[in-house]
């Protein structure tokens, strides 16, 4: 069924933009009724995915813009502005990286690890952490800086030849357009 | 670490974990324009961080659950009954309501795409094809010097295209059939190699390709350092391959797996340098056939299924055919282009 075989691939792309889970589903489930409602006038033989794909961008967007939060520099940077590589993929496959970066949070200290997986698994925000936590915002920014530093180190060798290939296909575009 | 690059690193993750205000996104993103060093930080810990998103929704996404919350109201629209979607939506629906501006905005976009990709196919046809360089191993194989030093020895059969002189900033070259690369390195310009529907991606590096293997796939076995492999579609899931591991991508199925390597004769072809053990005279002769050019027939059925544990170490096909004579009792019959061999038994 479309949903299923669609939902967890747009969240990941709606992700990318708003960065804030439950937002991110629930432009995907709105996108999906927005098609639902749609249904009659669209041509449905055209490609429903990049349709509904080109809503959540939008919708996205919207969002980050709505949020004083959008800032179309860093959307180049990260290689989503504007959207042309908008085929999010429908099975997110899991990676080698992926079991590198488990192993890696899990050699985290204690308290670190607690924070991280708070705020990446249970979605708090920092926030709601530090209350949680009886501890400060800045102590609760602190920790996550330093279990991304150490998982950055850890997985070096791996990020270099992936980012390669994002810088090299950076610096196509910019020369293309 | 000093001071500084504590404070951006800190702003990277807070970025990410969407909990960066406007203005300092806006010094992030001055940040990373500021230098290429980084860019390259940035783009670390966003690869990093897809990296476990991506494993959490797989974790924490239960799609049965996110259908039921949302069937009953799929439902609803269809009785026509109005319901309001929360504030995200309603906030972008006004554009659906002009169904004229929007359908001008779609063929707006559509003639842009033909714009923007007649455009690009201009700048590639100008960019690669006025200085193409491509060779072909015709009778024998060859070992030819691209522009950057890289050595590629080509078995019989197999072409590679390249420009005379490689761009800025990645080195391109296409190849058909059977191949070893020695990639010279070079850090500021990847080596990629589209082999079919795949692209082999190095730093510097030496492996073997084949785009012509037996059951429709692609082979490719690493010698030395590491290289990333990938969909041409799907540059973004890239498997890496470290030293002694071979990959394999099926051109039916269109999936890239990892397996043993147990041929250990692969790059024969351009070392000369042949291992078997217990291995049927039918199968030697069909490597020294792939590797000498040959056409080396086995007459009688009998010496077909005889075991020969040998190795050749750069010889002359006659010198081969003299190790094989002698281990058999082979007769060894030149008859024009090809070369018969005949015999009773296995010794």
């Amino acid at each position: 069924m479309l949903f299923k075989s669609h939902f967890k691939g747009l969240v990941h792309f709606a992700q990318k933009y708003v960065k804030d889970f439950d937002t991110a589903k629930e432009i995907v489930q709105d996108s999906f009724i927005s098609l639902w409602e749609k249904k009659d006038t669209i041509d449905l033989s055209k490609s429903v995915k990049s349709y509904l794909t080109t809503i959540i961008y939008n919708k996205s967007l919207n969002y980050l813009r709505d949020n004083k939060k959008f800032n179309k520099e860093i959307l180049s940077f990260e290689g989503i502005y504007p959207g042309y590589n908008q085929n999010p993929s429908d099975k997110l496959v899991a990676s080698e990286i992926e079991h590198k970066i488990k192993r890696s949070i899990n050699e985290l200290p204690e308290k670190c690890r607690e924070i991280f997986v708070l705020s990446r698994y249970h979605d708090l925000k920092y926030q709601q952490i530090a209350d949680k936590l009886q501890i400060s915002v800045k102590t609760v920014e602190a920790q996550m800086s330093k279990a991304l530093q150490h998982m950055r180190e850890q997985l070096a060798e791996y990020t270099t030849l992936l980012i390669i290939g994002i810088m090299a296909g950076i610096h196509v575009i910019n020369k293309l357009f | 670490m000093n001071q500084q690059s504590t404070y951006y690193n800190e702003l990277i993750v807070t970025y990410f974990a969407g909990e960066a205000s406007e203005e300092e996104i806006a010094v992030l993103a001055n940040w990373i324009k500021a230098s290429n060093e980084n860019l390259r930080i940035f783009e670390e810990y966003k690869q990093i961080w897809d990296t476990v998103e991506i494993d959490k929704i797989n974790s924490n996404v239960n799609v049965d659950e996110e259908w039921n919350k949302i069937s009953s109201k799929l439902v609803d629209t269809d009785n026509t009954t109005i319901i309001k979607n929360n504030n995200i939506s309603s906030k972008s629906t006004p554009i659906y309501h002009l169904p004229i501006f929007s359908k001008m905005l779609r063929i707006a976009a559509v003639f842009m795409i033909l714009a923007v990709s007649a455009g690009a196919i201009y700048y590639f046809l100008k960019q690669q094809q006025p200085e193409n360089q491509h060779v072909v191993a015709q009778n024998t194989s060859i070992e030819n010097q691209l522009p950057d030093g890289s050595m590629v020895t080509l078995n019989t059969g197999a072409s590679i295209d390249y420009p005379e002189k490689f761009k800025k900033n990645k080195r391109l070259v296409k190849l058909q059939g059977e191949a070893y690369f020695n990639v010279t390195h070079d850090q500021s310009k990847p080596f990629v190699v589209t082999a079919d529907d795949i692209q082999i991606e190095v730093l510097g590096t030496s492996f073997y390709i084949n785009t012509q293997a037996a059951n429709d796939k692609v082979e490719v076995v690493l010698t030395t350092g590491k290289i990333a492999i990938y969909r041409k579609d799907k540059p973004q899931e890239k498997m890496i391959l470290e030293s002694g591991e071979k990959a394999e991508f099926s051109k039916l199925e269109q999936k890239i797996t990892k397996i043993e390597n147990n041929n250990e004769n692969y790059m024969a072809f351009k070392t000369k340098k042949m291992v078997f053990t217990d291995t049927p005279l039918s199968e030697i002769v069909y490597n020294l056939n792939k590797i000498y050019s040959t056409n080396i027939l086995i007459k009688d059925k009998s010496i077909a299924d005889c075991k020969i544990t040998v190795t050749f170490n750069n010889q002359s096909l006659d010198a081969v055919l003299n190790v094989l004579k002698a281990t058999v009792d082979l007769n060894i019959l030149k008859s024009g282009k090809s070369i018969e061999l005949s015999g009773n038994g296995c010794k």
